[in-house]
């Protein structure tokens, strides 16, 4: 852009794609608009002109100089946080506002990107990957999410998952972390949703009586100890006899498997005692919306008929019933895409999805194509963090994936997502201008 | 150091590889099921969308009039108090049960039933659904006052039945009821639809395509509140037909007044057309008891109680009919010439007959002597009429029985009407697997044993003998008309056939009629400024007490009437159901005079 001198390229394709989308949000904001919401295209402007100016200058500067205020950036983020839940707003039972004068903003939407930086350039320095990186990464990561889950905010906790997952894969973590870590997780939730499951999903008595008996292990602290402990027994045990028969199984595999288990049965309880019954209930909703349709199916439903009844053409921009008559909830922010769907059409969404495409695609390549580890893992760092709330939101509002809050980027309304993904695209921009300069 | 960037970095962009793969078989599938929902299911979907906006409001049309066949307003409607309840406003933190439990203590009904609609409205979210018809004003105005306290809850106004005269012919003009669901697969007609009132009884029920109206109907756009936001399409409801009855009210009021306390039926007909004056079956019932809910009270005493209230005991009960077949019995002999009307017979109070000599009694123990034809009439002698029963065989008495229309429906606009039975050789041997006995001839020969019949068809058949042999179909409704008053349809009366008799024949049945109120069993009936001819009657019960007959037609030589009173469990025709007779044609002919003292012991028949 104007100014910019150098060997590299502006990545044109990346940059007209995130103002095509940004476009899309704000034609959509004006069509569920009416006479007392016309606020929301007003504000969503100039968060989209704040956005905009912090990316261009974002991606003038040498992204090199955020490794070296990392520590600053990220202890201004968690300080944002503490700060949010002690003098914060409470908006939908969660204290995760600063309200300033006419502007609100979210701090956890920018955590993230701290996140992104700090292991970025914890990672970079890394010669090789041990239980104490892992554990300082671990740590980088639950700090900010710990924080978020106080306010309490499920949805925007969620992203720092997949970023966290992410950038340590793509630094080279050995498989066996990763692998480790999924389990423990698919095992927490396993252990704290299959009695919601099987009581929403299956009247099959025997199936149900499973989740009955899971629960009820995992449900005392002392019950799970015995239990473990007897686990850990028979699983040492069994090291001995497999030893016989292979004299070079190694007693790591027992320590994988040790640490997989105290974790994931330890992050159930975090999870049973932090989500309510209900909260558990809607999260698995979306696999059986008519067990409930005017409660927790509602939104599930009411969503997938806006998108369905689109059709190929859509209805034509202004013209949706679904969202124009309130039956589609939260229709400016978290389920933005079934308006898209319903006044646009299978054309309108599959073109929005499709920008969204190239966007991450294009983080891929700058990932791959950056100078340097630092500016390779922070890409990745937000191709994670755009990837992610892309798959989740849509995958929500088509009814595949959980109902969780989190936003589209660049087109759910709210000025803080917005002006977070910007700077992303703005860090991106400034990582693939400067790809070829050492 | 360098060599270890360069495989980190390698490694790095083999798992970039991996990386972009996992993302984008995430992105493929949000496609795929984009697909899938718009593409494949998106006709569906655009249904249901449409589904999910529009709400039919229906607007209840009114009813068709009943007149009676003075052109007086017997049923109409009146604007009544609804309360409706539409779940959608409903919010879930709300305990539904308190609500129905507060509600019925409100309207005074079961809040079980009140929870079981309720729950069943709960299904149609954005409907509205009827929870209580014809709630009282007062009551209406208190709900709607404390719609705070109800939210969902709403009071319309609906027309609704009136039945001006309460009980007034209520088993002719039956009632209504919402429909029921089996009843709409029944139908499977387009024109009803649940919660519709529909005819459940009477005319109100046979003629109901004809009453009702055609609904009309506002088709809105609904928010997802359930909130209007524009009318879509709107069509006027169109009221029913109405309908003139051939009942006199002012009759069948007279005739309701003077057999109250009794159970059993009357049915007063006009000879010359077949036209049902009077139609009464007691015990009956307040049509308005079923527009608002029935209370589990009112529910027992009209389903379940002995009384059977809702039982048309003028069509849908058969009895033997007692001497009032001596009728049919005199035709029969007079027709078929097996005796003369100077004949006589010695009466001693009993009779033998067949090689058993099975004693056959006479209802006068002591016996009425010598009688002939008119005296055996008049005083109703047993005797006298087994003596012509053995004389006209077992052939004679069904056929002339079936040929004054018994053992037939009448084709009355009245659902559930009996046949009635008349016995011969073949029906004994096809039902009972037995043969035909003299006694059986006798028995028959005064209206006892296996004959059977409904009060309306005795009425039709003293009709036949008032009008001397014009057999009509008995008519409930004179004509059908619009609300503009055109005619829809009309009924003329229906001459189903005409028995030809000797002129002899009825001249004699006349006199014997007429000499049975003058001197005979049907003395309690008698009025001196009315010539009244009829017959007593009295139909034994094995069960209980007998039940009485008392028919007839007046005036004698100009019939206006012809009626028949049937009291259940009454005793003898003769006491008790000539002067109740007596009474409704003082009463109607505004005639005053005393009543005849009668010597009970002559009557008992």
């Amino acid at each position: 852009m104007w100014k910019l001198k150098g060997p590299g390229k502006f990545d044109y394709l990346l940059f007209i794609c995130v103002m095509v989308s940004c476009a899309i949000s704000m034609l959509v904001l004006f069509s569920t608009s009416s006479a007392d919401s016309s606020m929301f295209i007003y504000k969503q402007f100039v968060a989209f002109m704040l956005g905009l100016a912090g990316a261009l200058l974002l991606s003038h500067i040498d992204y090199r100089h955020l490794r070296k205020y990392a520590p600053v950036i990220y202890g201004f983020g968690l300080g944002l946080l503490v700060l949010v839940l002690l003098v914060g707003k409470v908006a939908r039972g969660s204290r995760s506002w600063f309200s300033v004068g006419y502007f609100s903003f979210q701090p956890s939407e920018f955590m993230s990107l701290a996140l992104i930086i700090i292991l970025a350039r914890y990672i970079e320095n890394q010669q090789k990957w041990g239980h104490k990186q892992l554990f300082i990464c671990l740590l980088y990561t639950l700090i900010p999410m710990g924080l978020i889950l106080r306010q309490p905010d499920f949805g925007s906790s969620l992203v720092f998952i997949p970023i966290f997952l992410g950038m340590i894969y793509l630094g080279g973590v050995q498989l066996g972390y990763i692998i480790s870590l999924v389990s423990a997780g698919c095992i927490a939730v396993f252990i704290s949703l299959f009695l919601t499951f099987t009581q929403l999903h299956y009247a099959a008595p025997g199936f149900s009586k499973m989740g009955f008996v899971i629960t009820n292990i995992f449900s005392n602290m002392n019950q799970t100890l015995y239990f473990l402990l007897l686990f850990y027994v028979l699983l040492v045990l069994s090291y001995f006899l497999i030893r016989k028969i292979n004299r070079y199984f190694s007693f790591k595999n027992v320590w994988y498997i040790f640490f997989t288990t105290v974790l994931g049965v330890f992050t159930s309880f975090g999870i049973q005692h932090f989500l309510k019954d209900y909260q558990r209930q809607r999260l698995i909703a979306f696999l059986n919306p008519d067990f409930d349709p005017l409660g927790m199916g509602y939104n599930i439903i009411q969503s997938r008929i806006a998108i369905g009844s689109g059709k190929f053409l859509g209805k034509g921009i202004m013209s949706g019933t679904q969202s124009k008559l309130g039956f589609l909830p939260e229709q400016h922010t978290d389920f933005i895409f079934a308006v898209i769907g319903e006044e646009f059409g299978f054309i309108g969404a599959g073109l929005l999805l499709f920008l969204l495409a190239i966007i991450i695609w294009r983080g891929i390549i700058i990932s791959t194509q950056s100078r340097d580890t630092f500016g390779s893992l922070l890409a990745a760092g937000i191709v994670c963090m755009i990837a992610f709330h892309t798959i989740l939101n849509i995958g929500m509002v088509i009814g595949i994936m959980p109902v969780v809050g989190v936003p589209l980027p660049f087109v759910s309304y709210g000025g803080s997502s917005l002006l977070a993904h910007m700077l992303g695209i703005g860090i991106l921009l400034g990582i693939y201008y400067r790809r070829f300069m050492y | 150091m360098g060599s270890v960037k360069q495989s980190n970095l390698r490694l790095m962009s083999q798992r970039s590889f991996i990386f972009s793969v996992v993302i984008f078989l995430f992105l493929f599938i949000l496609l795929v099921r984009l697909f899938q929902l718009q593409i494949i299911q998106g006709a569906n979907y655009r249904k249901v969308s449409e589904e999910n906006r529009t709400q039919i409001i229906f607007n209840q049309a009114p009813r068709g009039d009943i007149f009676d066949r003075n052109g007086k307003l017997l049923v109409s409607n009146h604007p009544s108090f609804t309360l409706t309840f539409t779940p959608d406003f409903f919010p879930e933190s709300k305990s539904l049960s308190k609500t129905a439990s507060s509600l019925s203590r409100i309207l005074k009904v079961d809040s079980s039933l009140i929870l079981q609609k309720l729950e069943r409205a709960r299904l149609y979210p954005f409907k509205s659904s009827r929870i209580k018809t014809n709630i009282k004003r007062e009551i209406a105005f208190y709900i709607s006052e404390r719609n705070l306290e109800f939210p969902g809850f709403n009071i319309h106004t609906e027309p609704i039945r009136n039945y001006l005269y309460d009980g007034l012919a209520s088993h002719v003009i039956g009632y209504v009821g919402e429909i029921s669901k089996q009843q709409i697969l029944l139908l499977q007609q387009e024109r009803y639809k649940l919660g519709d009132l529909i005819g459940k009884a009477g005319i109100e029920r046979i003629y109901d395509t004809y009453l009702r109206g055609k609904d009309g109907g506002t088709s809105i756009e609904v928010s997802a509140a359930g909130k209007q936001v524009r009318i879509l399409k709107s069509v006027e409801s169109m009221r029913g037909n109405d309908i003139v009855l051939t009942i006199d009210s002012e009759l069948q009021r007279i005739a309701e007044e003077a057999f109250s306390g009794y159970e059993g039926s009357i049915v007063i007909m006009e000879p010359n057309s077949g036209d049902i004056l009077a139609l009464v079956s007691n015990p009956g019932f307040n049509p308005n008891m079923f527009l608002g809910s029935l209370t589990r009270r009112q529910l027992n005493y009209l389903l379940r109680s002995n009384k059977k209230p809702l039982f048309n005991r003028s069509v849908q009960a058969q009895y033997a009919p007692g001497s009032v077949f001596k009728i049919i019995t005199v035709i029969a002999a007079l027709e078929e010439g097996v005796v003369s009307a100077k004949d006589k017979f010695v009466c001693e109070g009993e009779y033998k007959v067949g090689k058993q000599e099975r004693i056959f009694r006479c209802w006068k123990k002591e016996g009425h002597g010598k009688v002939n034809m008119i005296d055996a009439i008049a005083k109703s002698c047993d005797i006298y009429f087994y003596q012509l029963g053995l004389l006209l065989g077992v052939g004679n008495l069904p056929r002339y029985a079936r040929e004054f229309g018994l053992g037939k429906i009448t084709g009355v606009d009245l659902l559930g009407e009996k046949a009635g039975i008349v016995p011969d050789r073949a029906w004994k041997k096809k039902v009972l697997g037995e043969g035909w006995w003299d006694g059986d001839t006798l028995n028959m020969a005064i209206g006892q044993g296996y004959l059977w019949v409904t009060p309306l068809q005795m009425a039709n058949l003293l009709s036949t003998v008032a009008n001397e042999g014009n057999l009509f179909s008995p008519r409930l409704v004179k004509k059908i008309v619009s609300r503009k008053g055109e005619l829809i349809k009309e009924f003329k009366p229906q001459l189903m056939k005409k028995i030809d008799l000797k002129p002899d024949t009825w001249e004699l049945l006349n006199k014997g009629l007429r000499r049975t109120i003058t001197k005979g069993t049907g003395q309690a009936a008698y009025i001196s400024k009315l010539s009244i001819a009829g017959k007593t009657g009295t139909s034994q019960n094995p069960q209980g007490e007998d039940h009485a007959w008392f028919a007839g037609f007046c005036p004698l030589n100009k019939p206006e009437l012809a009626f028949v009173v049937f009291v259940e469990h009454g005793g003898h025709g003769g006491v008790v159901a000539a002067p109740i007779a007596r009474e409704i044609l003082v009463r109607y002919y505004g005639l005053k005079e005393k009543k005849k003292a009668v010597n009970v012991r002559d009557v008992r028949d």
